[in-house]
C-alpha cells in the first residue's frame, strides 16, 4: 500500500474514533462487498476501498473529504517540494563554496565543511530525533498539520485538526519526517556535486587552505589522508601529497605583498605549482561523495523501508482485523453463539469480544422516552456513526427486567458495536440512569462507542425552567462522564445556545 | 406538645430541599441541578416564639426505589411469619450487603422512619409512572401518615391531575400544591390545613404560624421603608470635600473627586439593598455565594445609579414634575395670583425634569474642593424607586429562589404628585444638612430622625401600594 493510499485508510480510522462511530460500519461493509474490485482485492487494498466507501459514504465534502485529499496532497506536494528544496540548497552551497576564480582560490576546508561536516551533523540530528528519542518523535504530527496550512488549505473543525494526527497516530511521523531529510540532503548533495564537477569541468581554480590557528601542513595532509583512505581506490584519486598540502598553503596577511593574499610557498617551476594547487578537486568531489552523499543515499532506503514496516504494522491492528473480519464472507469470522447453559449474570454479563461484534454498528437504545426520528438523528450527525437500524425500548425506568435484557443483548455476541442511548432531557439525572449507562459500556466494551442522547430539548427551552437548559445539560454530561462516556458524546436534540 | 416532625421525601432532584428553604424561610440551603445533592438526611427546625414547632426532616432522593421494594418482598417474610412494613424496612436499613448501593436511600428511610408526617414532593413535570410509583408504595410501608406535595408548578408541562390519580391510586389522598420557587401564602397554608387535618393537635400550631407570619410581613414592610429612608438620607445629604492648596490644584482633582463622589453613592445603595435582602431573611452570607446575587448597580453601565438611562427608568416624568410645579404654584394663586402661579409652577416644573437629575453640583472656594449634593428633584426618586424595586423582588420571593435579584425593570407603582412634593422638600433639607449623611460618619442629629421619620413615611406608602399590586398578581 502507498502511503497516500495509508493515509486515506488512517484518516477514515481516525475519523472513526474521533466521532465515537461503529469501527466496522454495517452500511459501509455492504458497499464495499458490492464494489467490483471486492472479490479480488488483498487485504490491505480491502481496507482502502473500506475507507474510501466510508469517507464517500459519511463525510460532507466540505469537511472530512476535503481534509483527507489535502492530506493527500500535502504529501504529493512535499514530494515534489523537497527535492527542489534540496536542489536549491545544494546551488547555494557551491556557490558560497566556490569564490570568483580571480579572486581567490577554493578553501578545501569549506569545501569539506559543507560537503560532509554540515549534512553530518544534520544526519545526527535527524537520526538522533527519529531513532534516539523515538518516543518523542510523534509530536512531529504538527509538521503534516503544518503542511497542510502551506498548501494553501486551511482544515477546520475536528476533522481538520484530525489531519494533523493522522501520521502521529501509526508512528509513521518519524520515519517520513527522516525520508524527507535524507531527500533533501541527496538532492542538495547531488546538486552540489554535480553542479560542481560542471563548474571544475570549464573553469580554472586552484585550491588553498589556511587556518588562524598554527596548523601545520603535516596535520593537514594527516586529516586529508584519512579523509581520502576510502575513496583513494577509486582511479584517477589520489590522497594529496606533503608536497601538495605544503605548496597550498595560503596566507591572507600578503606575505609576498600581494593585496588579498598569496601562497605562503611556492617553488621556481610555477606550471607544477599550480598542477599540485588544481590537484585537490578530484579527492574532495570523491570525499564529498562517499562521506556526504552516500550515507544519505542509504538512509534514504532504510527510512523508506521504516515508513512501509510501520504502514503494515498499522494494518495488522485489531481494528483491522475487525474491518477484514466483517468484510470476510466467511460466518466463521464472527464469534460462537454465548454457551446458553451458563446461568446468566444479567447485572454483569461477560461481554463478547469486540470483533465478534464488529460490523453490527450501534443500536439506538430508548430509556423511559420515545424513540428519535431519523431526522433529528441526521441533524446531529449521529446517523453517520454507523447505526444498525435497531432501536431497542425500556419502557420504564422501573423495569429492571428490561434493562438487564437490553445489557445482555448489548454484550452478546449478536449485539451491536456500541450503542445510542436516549433519554428525555426533562428525565433526572440522578443514579439509575447513571448505573444504566455504566452498564451500557461495561456490556459494549471501554473501547466501544456509547452515546447519550437527550431528546426533547425544545419543549424544555420552552417551558419556564427554559433557563436552566445548560444546567440540566452539564448535569447529564456529569452523570455520563462519571458513567465512562465522554462529555462530547453527549448530544442534545437542540442546540444549547439557540 | 413536641414539635411536629415532617419528613420530605421523594425522588432525588424534585426539589425537597427547595421546599425546605421556602417553609423555614432559609435561603442557605444548598439546592442544585445536579440530582443527589443532599446525601444525608438533616432536621431543620421552625421555632415559634422560642418553642420548637415544627420540625422538617430533609432526606436524599430515591433512585432505586423498585429495587429496593423487591429486597423488601424478598425479605418480607411469607404466611405468619411475614414482618409488618417498618420491620422489614428496620431489617433492609441492618443489611450490610446492600449500604454500598443504597447508602443514600437508607439514609432517606432512615429520616422517614423519624416523622409523624411524611411529605412525598411530587415534581409535576416528570411522568407519574416507574420509580416514583415504586417509592410512593416504599414510603407507605413505613406506616406513617402521607400528604402528597405537587411541586415545580411553575415549571410547564403540568402534569399534575396525573399526578393526582397515581397517588389516590395508591392510597394518598391528601394532597397540596406547593410551588417551592413561587410560593404563594395561600399554597403554603393550605399545605398547614392539610397538615392540621391529619395531626389535629396540632391545628392550632398551624394558626399560631398564620398569625406570626402576617406580623412578620408587616414588620418587615416598615422595616424596609425605614431603611430605605435611611440609605435616602445618606445619599442626598452626602457631600465630598477636600483640601487643596490652591485653586489650580482644586480644579485638577475635581474629575477623580467627582468620580469618588458617585462611587461613595453607589456603594451606599448598594448597602441599602442588602439591608432590605437581610431584612427577608436573605442573609449576608447567601449574597455573596453563588446563591443571591443582588446586582445591578456595580459594572453594568445600564444599571448604573448614574445612567441616565436609570433617570429615566426611575425619575419623576416630565408630566409629574409639572403637576408638582403646578400644585407649588397654586399656593400662590391662593394668594392671589389668579392662576398664574399655577401655570409658571407647571411650566418650570416640567422644564426642571428635562434637565435636573443629571447634575451633581461641584464648587470650588479658595481650594476647597466640594463635590455634592445631588440635585434635589430627580435623584431622591431615582434613589426610592431602585431600591423599592429591590424590595419587590424579596418581599414576596421563594427562600427557594436562587435566581439574581435583577434592578432594573423599573415598572410598578410610583408616586403621586405630592407624595413627590414630600419627598423633594425632604431631600432639599438633607442637601443643606451633609452633617447628617451616613457616608464615612455617623449622624446623630434629633432633627435627622425626624426627617428619616418624615421620609419612611413616604417609602410605606409607596411599598403598600406595591405590596396591594403584588399580591394582587
Amino acid at each position: 500500500m502507498t502511503l497516500r493510499d495509508f493515509v486515506l485508510v488512517e484518516f477514515a480510522r481516525a475519523w472513526q474514533e474521533e466521532q465515537g462511530a461503529a469501527r466496522v460500519d454495517p452500511e459501509v461493509v455492504g458497499l464495499v462487498r458490492e464494489h467490483s474490485a471486492f472479490q479480488e482485492a488483498s487485504g490491505p487494498e480491502r481496507l482502502l476501498l473500506y475507507a474510501q466507501a466510508l469517507l464517500h459514504l459519511r463525510l460532507d465534502d466540505g469537511e472530512g473529504q476535503a481534509a483527507a485529499q489535502s492530506i493527500r496532497g500535502t504529501l504529493s506536494a512535499a514530494s515534489i517540494l523537497v527535492p527542489l528544496l534540496g536542489v536549491l540548497a545544494g546551488t547555494a552551497m557551491l556557490g558560497a563554496a566556490l569564490p570568483p576564480p580571480d579572486v581567490r582560490p577554493v578553501s578545501v576546508f569549506q569545501f569539506v565543511a559543507e560537503g560532509v561536516l554540515l549534512p553530518g551533523v544534520f544526519l545526527v540530528w535527524t537520526l538522533l530525533i527519529t531513532q534516539a528519542l523515538a518516543g518523542s518523535v510523534g509530536r512531529l504530527h504538527w509538521v503534516a498539520w503544518l503542511l497542510t496550512l502551506v498548501r494553501g488549505r486551511a482544515l477546520r473543525t475536528r476533522v481538520g485538526a484530525l489531519a494533523g494526527r493522522v501520521l502521529k497516530r501509526s508512528g509513521v511521523t518519524g520515519p517520513l519526517f527522516a525520508n524527507f531529510s535524507h531527500i533533501f540532503w541527496v538532492c542538495s548533495l547531488g546538486t552540489f556535486l554535480g553542479l560542481g564537477l560542471w563548474r571544475f569541468a570549464f573553469t580554472d581554480y586552484l585550491f588553498s587552505w589556511s587556518s588562524t590557528l598554527s596548523f601545520t601542513g603535516e596535520q593537514v595532509h594527516r586529516l586529508f589522508g584519512v579523509l581520502s583512505a576510502p575513496v583513494a581506490w577509486i582511479p584517477g584519486v589520489d590522497a594529496p601529497s606533503m608536497e601538495q598540502v605544503r605548496l597550498s598553503e595560503f596566507g591572507s596577511l600578503g606575505l609576498a605583498g600581494e593585496t588579498g593574499g598569496a601562497y605562503v610557498q611556492s617553488t621556481a617551476d610555477a606550471l607544477a605549482d599550480q598542477g599540485l594547487r588544481k590537484g585537490w578537486v578530484s579527492v574532495l568531489l570523491a570525499i564529498v561523495a562517499v562521506w556526504g552523499l552516500l550515507p544519505r543515499i542509504l538512509a534514504v532506503f532504510t527510512s523508506r523501508a521504516a515508513v512501509g514496516r510501520r504502514i503494515r504494522r498499522s494494518l495488522e491492528d485489531p481494528t483491522s482485523r475487525m474491518i477484514l473480519a466483517a468484510l470476510s464472507p466467511a460466518p466463521s469470522a464472527r464469534g460462537a453463539e454465548p454457551d446458553r447453559s451458563e446461568p446468566h449474570a444479567p447485572s454483569h454479563p461477560e461481554p463478547a469480544s469486540i470483533t465478534d461484534r464488529a460490523g453490527r454498528g450501534l443500536d439506538v437504545l430508548t430509556f423511559a422516552t420515545d424513540p428519535p426520528s431519523p431526522a433529528v438523528l441526521d441533524r446531529l450527525r449521529l446517523s453517520r456513526l454507523g447505526l444498525s437500524g435497531t432501536v431497542a425500548a425500556i419502557a420504564s425506568d422501573d423495569d429492571d427486567d428490561a434493562m438487564d435484557a437490553a445489557i445482555a443483548h448489548l454484550g452478546s455476541a449478536d449485539g451491536p458495536e456500541g450503542a445510542v442511548v436516549t433519554f428525555g432531557v426533562e428525565a433526572i439525572p440522578d443514579g439509575l440512569k447513571e448505573e444504566f449507562i455504566a452498564r451500557v459500556v461495561g456490556a459494549v466494551g471501554r473501547d466501544a462507542a456509547v452515546h447519550v442522547l437527550l431528546t426533547g430539548g425544545e419543549r424544555f427551552k420552552r417551558s419556564p425552567r427554559g433557563s436552566r437548559f445548560a444546567q440540566r445539560l452539564t448535569a447529564w454530561r456529569d452523570v455520563a462522564h462519571r458513567a465512562g462516556v465522554p462529555a462530547e458524546r453527549v448530544h442534545s436534540d437542540v442546540e444549547e445556545s439557540s | 406538645m413536641s414539635a411536629l416532625v415532617i419528613a420530605l421525601a421523594g425522588h432525588a432532584n424534585v426539589g425537597k430541599t427547595s421546599l425546605v428553604s421556602a417553609l423555614t424561610r432559609d435561603a442557605t440551603l444548598a439546592v442544585n441541578e445536579a440530582a443527589g445533592t443532599t446525601r444525608s438526611h438533616y432536621l431543620k427546625t421552625y421555632a415559634l416564639a422560642g418553642e420548637e414547632v415544627l420540625a422538617f426532616v430533609d432526606t436524599p432522593g430515591f433512585e432505586f426505589a423498585s429495587r429496593i421494594n423487591k429486597w423488601l418482598d424478598a425479605h418480607g417474610g411469607e404466611g405468619s411469619d411475614r414482618l409488618d412494613g417498618r420491620a422489614v424496612l428496620a431489617a433492609f436499613l441492618e443489611d450490610a450487603d446492600t449500604t454500598a448501593r443504597h447508602d443514600k436511600e437508607k439514609e432517606a428511610l432512615r429520616g422517614v422512619l423519624r416523622a409523624d408526617v411524611i411529605a412525598y414532593v411530587a415534581d409535576v413535570v416528570l411522568d407519574p409512572e416507574g420509580q416514583v410509583v415504586q417509592e410512593v408504595r416504599l414510603l407507605r410501608r413505613a406506616g406513617v401518615p402521607m400528604i402528597g406535595v405537587l411541586n415545580n408548578l411553575h415549571a410547564g408541562d403540568d402534569q399534575s391531575e396525573r399526578w393526582v390519580e397515581m397517588l389516590r391510586r395508591e392510597g394518598v389522598d391528601n394532597i397540596v400544591r406547593l410551588d417551592a420557587l413561587r410560593f404563594p401564602a395561600a399554597q403554603e397554608e393550605s399545605f398547614f390545613v392539610a397538615l392540621g387535618v391529619m395531626r389535629p393537635e396540632h391545628g392550632a400550631t398551624f394558626e399560631r404560624i398564620k398569625a406570626l407570619r402576617a406580623t412578620l410581613d408587616e414588620q418587615n414592610l416598615v422595616r424596609a421603608a425605614v431603611a430605605t429612608a435611611e440609605t435616602l438620607v445618606d445619599c442626598l445629604a452626602f457631600q465630598h470635600v477636600t483640601s487643596h492648596g490652591t485653586e489650580e490644584e482644586a480644579k485638577r482633582y475635581r474629575s477623580t473627586a467627582n468620580e469618588r463622589f458617585k462611587e461613595m453613592l453607589r456603594q451606599r445603595e448598594e448597602a441599602g439593598f442588602r439591608s432590605i435582602a437581610d431584612i427577608y431573611g436573605f442573609a449576608e452570607t447567601a449574597l455573596e455565594g453563588e446563591s443571591l446575587e443582588v446586582r445591578s448597580w456595580s459594572g453594568a453601565v445600564t444599571d448604573d445609579l448614574f445612567d441616565p438611562d436609570a433617570l429615566r427608568r426611575y425619575g419623576v416624568s416630565a408630566g409629574t414634575l409639572a403637576a408638582v410645579g403646578a400644585l407649588t404654584g397654586s399656593f400662590v394663586d391662593v394668594l392671589g395670583g389668579f392662576g398664574v402661579g399655577t401655570l409658571i409652577g407647571g411650566v418650570s416644573g416640567a422644564a426642571a425634569g428635562l434637565w435636573l437629575g443629571r447634575r451633581v453640583s461641584t464648587s470650588i472656594d479658595a481650594g476647597t474642593l466640594k463635590v455634592g449634593p445631588v440635585d434635589a428633584v430627580q435623584f431622591p426618586s431615582v434613589l426610592l424607586n431602585r431600591s423599592v424595586d429591590c424590595w419587590r423582588q424579596v418581599a414576596r420571593r421563594s427562600h427557594a429562589d436562587r435566581a439574581d435579584v435583577e434592578v432594573g425593570a423599573g415598572d410598578g407603582e410610583r408616586l403621586d404628585p405630592r407624595e413627590v412634593q414630600s419627598l423633594i422638600r425632604l431631600a432639599r433639607k438633607c442637601s443643606k444638612r451633609p452633617e447628617w449623611s451616613g457616608i464615612g460618619g455617623r449622624p446623630g442629629d434629633p432633627d435627622r430622625s425626624r426627617t428619616v421619620d418624615g421620609m419612611t413615611e413616604v417609602v410605606e406608602a409607596l411599598l403598600r401600594k406595591q405590596l396591594a399590586q403584588l399580591d394582587q398578581r
